[in-house]
């Protein structure tokens, strides 16, 4: 254990909706690390996720973020980042409002956010994408904006649940490389969710077979 | 000569009331249909005593209220729905008969009616078959209770002493309501949309129709409103319909100033299918026996100056000397434009 | 001769009898329709009324029955919003049924409502501008609820999720996210929201005091009452200026983007929340069911005890105001009639419709009735059918034409899209397999024409029913239908004429839910949507 402030540690957390999925989780990932979890489909994945960031209550156990225990935490009180299977950006609002969302929610003035957007659409490598219409986008575009959206509010986690799953072959090796590069240079532990061992061991630091 | 004759052997001998185009005889087995307002009442044993004399049945259609009544019949003029019309009163009269909604009659008994009466209006179009005077009535016993000294006149409603106290009907759906507007329109002459305008200010509420304003606005009723526009012979009806014992004197009085004088008519409807059975309806509502069962149903007073008054009438209904009246071709004349005008002033 | 029309790749031959079914409709409407409305700006355009049109006092009730329907708007949305955000995202025991229940006060005759609130609530509130604005909410709910709904239930839950994470609060996620993806639907519903409430007339005659008015109440009481033709005429033409303008206005704002999937109410996690839920549904369930059950309950009573009487005078014949148990067969055949008449007359359009433009032309002028409110009709057709040289008035006619009016653009409204949307195929097979153009065009459509048409003739019959403008305006004294009759006993005072009006209320509840009831089964075990 090095740098117990950065860290997401699962304590005998019991994930499901009625009754348990599986046996009490005990997993720890430290900042800049990338958990993989590797299985097939219905084993709990996405569950897992979805407890962690707060939509579906836990049956058991503790989460803990950064020393803090938020397990009893709303969904907006965590600040725990997802990035889904699909893009889900919001079709009413342009690239950048989709980015500086999570940012506007934190209080900061519109400018300094869409200012803030435009650095990490830059990042993403889509610099003039900002007053496009989500409509317009690509799988691959509307992906990484999302990936863009999910970290523009700092959050001290990041969850991916197969994000790369619906994009062709190529395009999923480069994002994926891509996004560990990201999440490693932005320091926070992250999940990563797949059924595909080959993205898998691309991008994750340590993998768990489910 | 035999086609006639066959035809009445026919018509005779069906329960259905045969047309024709020469006048003839009303048929027992026949029915013939009264629309009347919804005020009409008279005793069951005299309602069926026209059946006895002639052996036609009397159906009675409800019209709902004068207004609405008469403006269907002047919708369906030519093609009525019944074979007699009453109800149709000296306000709404005029307009109907121009309309052609009546077929002439002179009632055998037309001379027994009071004399005053016919010289409102002197027509064969209609007959007069009772009258009364439309007046503001007070709730005495809650002016007592308030110690609040009743109004005296009609200019005394727009007082504010007088404030949220008065219900007046629609006038374009109630009878007694278009009686109460012509009365202001005859006192004030050009200056009666100021009048009705103050009456608004002191918070004067308008109901739909006599019933409602008497029986669910008018103070004795369990209501808030202790003036009501309603008929010099309601103080009577108050004595006659009280639970239990009957008190000495009615609680409630009429306002003497502004009353105007309603006359009620019967007409046969022009086209009616069975004109011969109106014609003798109409001889029968003129009849001394029903004269004087009105009074006492319909709490107003008989057309015929021979019909006697019961005594709670005598003892109790206000005299009225001086009503107000306006001659009925110029109502015809001015009754749509006085109508929209009250609709303007009083919002509706 | 026959020739060959349609979109989809094999073209079905078009028979010879639908290359002329638009004849009828359109002779229908023509004299029912047209001509009545050219009549009525006949008698406008003639000049002395056409100073009826510019009368300031008439202007003044078109902005008062605007703010009256603004307001009726705003307190729907804000009342039918939530209901509906609970009935279409959240998963609860009888969540089915409350919707159903949601939906009954919207088919139920207006003067039915308004009394059966009025009942519930007179002590409360007085009859005037409040409860009309009740009244409104109450019956509008369920539009707000459907048109909404439906886009509701295509907008993907996990973008609420999406937001959550980002840090918006349930509350700011609604605002932010779900609400400006309803909006076009919350746009729509607005519109027919005050579309009926702007029109409104059954609720402004039974919850009103007389001096809430909308142009609608001012043409009945113009025609039938101050028998000022011209002035209702004026009343008219404007009314149908100010819902051609909203219509026209929402038709331009509304996206045509249709959404993919539809997502499923789900159980609610939380048990806290839960909780929540249920209770508001039960609440919800509570003050949609209190009217009517207060209804039923008026009918059994008198001075606070149990009765049959009013029942018993219902059956038996007449009272004062004129025989209930007649009004009640004469609606009922009323009804039928229009069920009849309109199911044909719009059948006929909407398939006319599919084969050539004459036919979509005339399908067209068959949606006009809905900008042209249901007292308009009524007058129109009196004026131009009532009286000399065609009188007609006697023959019973006029009410079942009305009606038919009031009706055709449902039955076209729903049989249209069910016939686009049903693919050619099985024609194109008969045809192969030697079938004539007219056999193999009906075995095509003819399955979905026969459903559409009695679930729209049923529609129709329900509609006829409760349906009040058009019957005040033509009704004669002697022969009311039964919702005027209801109004008219409800002028008298006294227990029976409650009592009785209370049992006729039950009758039409009673009918339309069934008639309603049947559709819906009818129309969901064969998978159209009405």
């Amino acid at each position: 254990m090095s740098d117990v402030s950065s860290e997401l540690t699962l304590d005998n957390l019991i994930i499901g909706y009625t009754a348990p999925l599986r046996d009490p989780i005990n997993v720890q990932v430290h900042s800049g690390r990338i958990l993989g979890i590797l299985g097939p489909s219905g084993c709990g994945k996405s569950t897992l996720l979805s407890t962690i960031a707060g939509i579906v209550p836990a049956l058991g156990g503790e989460v803990f973020l950064d020393g803090e225990r938020i397990t009893d935490l709303r969904i907006d009180e965590r600040r725990v980042g997802v990035v889904f299977q699909e893009p889900l950006l919001f079709d009413h609002l342009s690239v950048a409002d989709n980015v500086a969302y999570g940012l506007r929610r934190q209080g900061v003035p519109r400018s300094q956010a869409r200012a803030r957007a435009r650095e990490l659409l830059t990042w993403i490598g889509l610099p003039d994408f900002d007053e496009r219409s989500v409509t317009t986008l690509s799988g691959g575009q509307a992906q990484r904006i999302a990936l863009a959206r999910a970290v523009a509010p700092a959050p001290r986690a990041l969850l991916l649940d197969e994000p790369f799953s619906a994009l062709d072959a190529p395009l999923r090796r480069r994002l994926a490389l891509e996004t560990r590069e990201r999440i490693e240079s932005l320091g926070i532990p992250a999940i990563h969710v797949t059924h595909d061992p080959e993205e898998a061991a691309l991008i994750c630091s340590e993998i768990l077979s489910w | 000569m035999i086609v006639r004759l066959l035809g009445v052997v026919l018509c005779g001998t069906s329960l259905l009331a045969c047309t024709s185009s020469a006048p003839q005889t009303a048929e027992p087995g026949s029915t013939v249909r009264l629309l009347a307002h919804e005020s009409f009442l008279l005793s069951d044993e005299v309602l069926a005593s026209f059946t006895e004399q002639t052996g036609i049945e009397v159906q009675v259609l409800a019209g709902g209220d004068a207004g609405s009544m008469v403006a269907g019949a002047i919708l369906a003029a030519g093609a009525p729905t019944a074979d007699v019309l009453f109800g149709a009163d000296n306000t709404l009269v005029q307009k109907a008969i121009d309309a052609g909604v009546f077929e002439p009659y002179q009632a055998t008994d037309r001379g027994a009616i009071s004399p005053a009466i016919t010289a409102y209006l002197d027509t064969d179009a209609v007959t007069p078959i009772d009258y009364g005077d439309v007046c503001v009535n007070i709730d005495d016993a809650w002016f007592e209770r308030e110690g609040i000294t009743p109004p005296a006149s009609l200019d005394d409603l727009t007082d504010p002493r007088f404030r949220d106290l008065l219900v007046v009907q629609d006038p374009a759906t109630s009878s007694p309501g278009l009686a109460f507007l012509l009365a202001t329109i005859s006192r004030f002459g050009d200056t009666w949309p100021d009048y009705w305008a103050a009456l608004r200010e002191n918070g004067v509420k308008v109901s739909g129709s006599w019933t409602d304003a008497y029986y669910s606005d008018f103070t004795p009723a369990g209501g808030e409103r202790p003036l009501v526009v309603s008929y010099a012979t309601s103080p009577p009806a108050e004595i006659v319909f009280a639970e239990g014992t009957p008190p000495d004197k009615p609680s409630t009085s009429v306002l003497t100033d502004g009353c105007y004088r309603q006359i009620e008519y019967a007409g046969v409807l022009a086209g009616a299918e069975n004109p011969a059975g109106a014609r003798l309806l109409i001889d029968w509502l003129l009849s001394k026996e029903v004269q004087e069962d009105i009074p006492m149903n319909m709490f107003v007073f008989p057309a015929r100056s021979d019909a006697q008054l019961p005594q709670v009438f005598t003892d109790f209904a206000a005299q009225v000397d001086n009503p107000e009246q306006i001659p009925a071709d110029e109502i015809a004349t001015n009754l749509d434009e006085w109508l929209a005008r009250w609709g303007e002033i009083l919002g509706r | 001769m026959a020739g060959p029309v349609g979109r989809d790749p094999g073209a079905l031959t078009v028979p010879v009898a639908l290359r002329y079914a638009w004849l009828l409709p359109a002779a229908f409407l023509t004299l029912f329709l047209l001509v009545p409305i050219a009549v009525l700006i006949g008698v406008v355009a003639d000049s002395a009324s056409l100073t009826g049109l510019v009368d300031p006092g008439l202007w003044r009730v078109a902005a008062l029955a605007t703010a009256q329907a603004l307001v009726s708007v705003l307190l729907t949305l804000v009342i039918g919003i939530p209901v509906t955000g609970l009935l279409y995202r959240c998963d609860f025991p009888g969540r089915r049924g409350l919707l159903a229940l949601a939906t009954v006060p919207f088919v139920l005759p207006t003067v039915v409502v308004a009394l059966a609130l009025r009942t519930l609530l007179g002590d409360v509130v007085p009859q005037g501008l409040g409860l009309v604005l009740i009244a409104h909410v109450y019956v509008n709910l369920a539009v707000v609820i459907r048109i909404v709904g439906a886009r509701w239930s295509r907008v993907d839950p996990r973008t609420v999720a999406v937001a959550r994470t980002l840090g918006a609060s349930p509350l700011t996620a609604l605002r932010t996210v779900t609400l400006p993806a309803l909006r076009s639907s919350i746009g729509a519903a607005a519109a027919v929201v005050f579309v009926f409430s702007f029109t409104s007339l059954g609720i402004i005659a039974v919850a009103g005091d007389g001096t809430v008015r909308t142009l609608e109440s001012v043409i009945v009481r113009r025609t039938a009452v101050l028998l000022d033709f011209p002035g209702a005429a004026a009343a008219a033409v404007l009314q149908v200026l100010v819902v051609t303008l909203v219509i026209v206005v929402t038709v331009r704002m509304r996206s045509a983007r249709t959404v993919g999937r539809t997502w499923n109410p789900r159980p609610v996690a939380r048990r806290r929340m839960r909780f929540g839920i249920h209770a508001s549904a039960i609440a919800v369930g509570v003050l949609l069911i209190a009217p009517l059950a207060t209804m039923a309950l008026a009918s059994v009573r008198v001075d606070g005890e149990w009765t049959i009487t009013w029942w018993s005078d219902l059956l038996s014949g007449s009272i004062g105001v004129g025989s209930p148990r007649n009004a009640l067969v004469r609606s009922l055949g009323i009804a039928l009639a229009t069920g009849i008449l309109a199911s044909v007359i719009g059948g006929l359009a909407a398939a006319s419709a599919l084969a050539h433009r004459a036919g979509r032309t005339v399908a067209g002028i068959g949606l006009l009735p809905l900008g042209v409110s249901a007292a308009t009709l009524g007058v129109g057709t009196l004026l131009a059918f009532g009286r000399d040289p065609v009188d007609l008035r006697a023959t019973g006619l006029l009410i079942p034409i009305a009606h038919a009016l009031v009706a055709v653009p449902l039955v076209i409204a729903v049989a249209a899209p069910a016939l686009t949307a049903t693919s050619n195929q099985r024609g194109l097979v008969a045809a192969t397999l030697g079938a004539r153009p007219l056999r193999a065009w009906w075995t095509c459509y003819g399955p979905v024409l026969r459903l559409v048409m009695i679930a729209a003739g049923g529609l129709a019959a329900a509609v006829s029913l409760g349906e009040f403008g058009a019957a005040s305006v033509l009704a004669r004294a002697d022969s009311p239908t039964v919702p005027v009759l209801i109004e008219r006993l409800l002028g008298r005072p006294g227990d029976a004429s409650f009592g009785i009006a209370a049992c006729l209320s039950v009758v039409l509840m009673a009918v339309t839910l069934v008639l309603v009831g049947l559709i819906d089964r009818l129309g969901r075990r064969q998978g159209v949507a009405t």
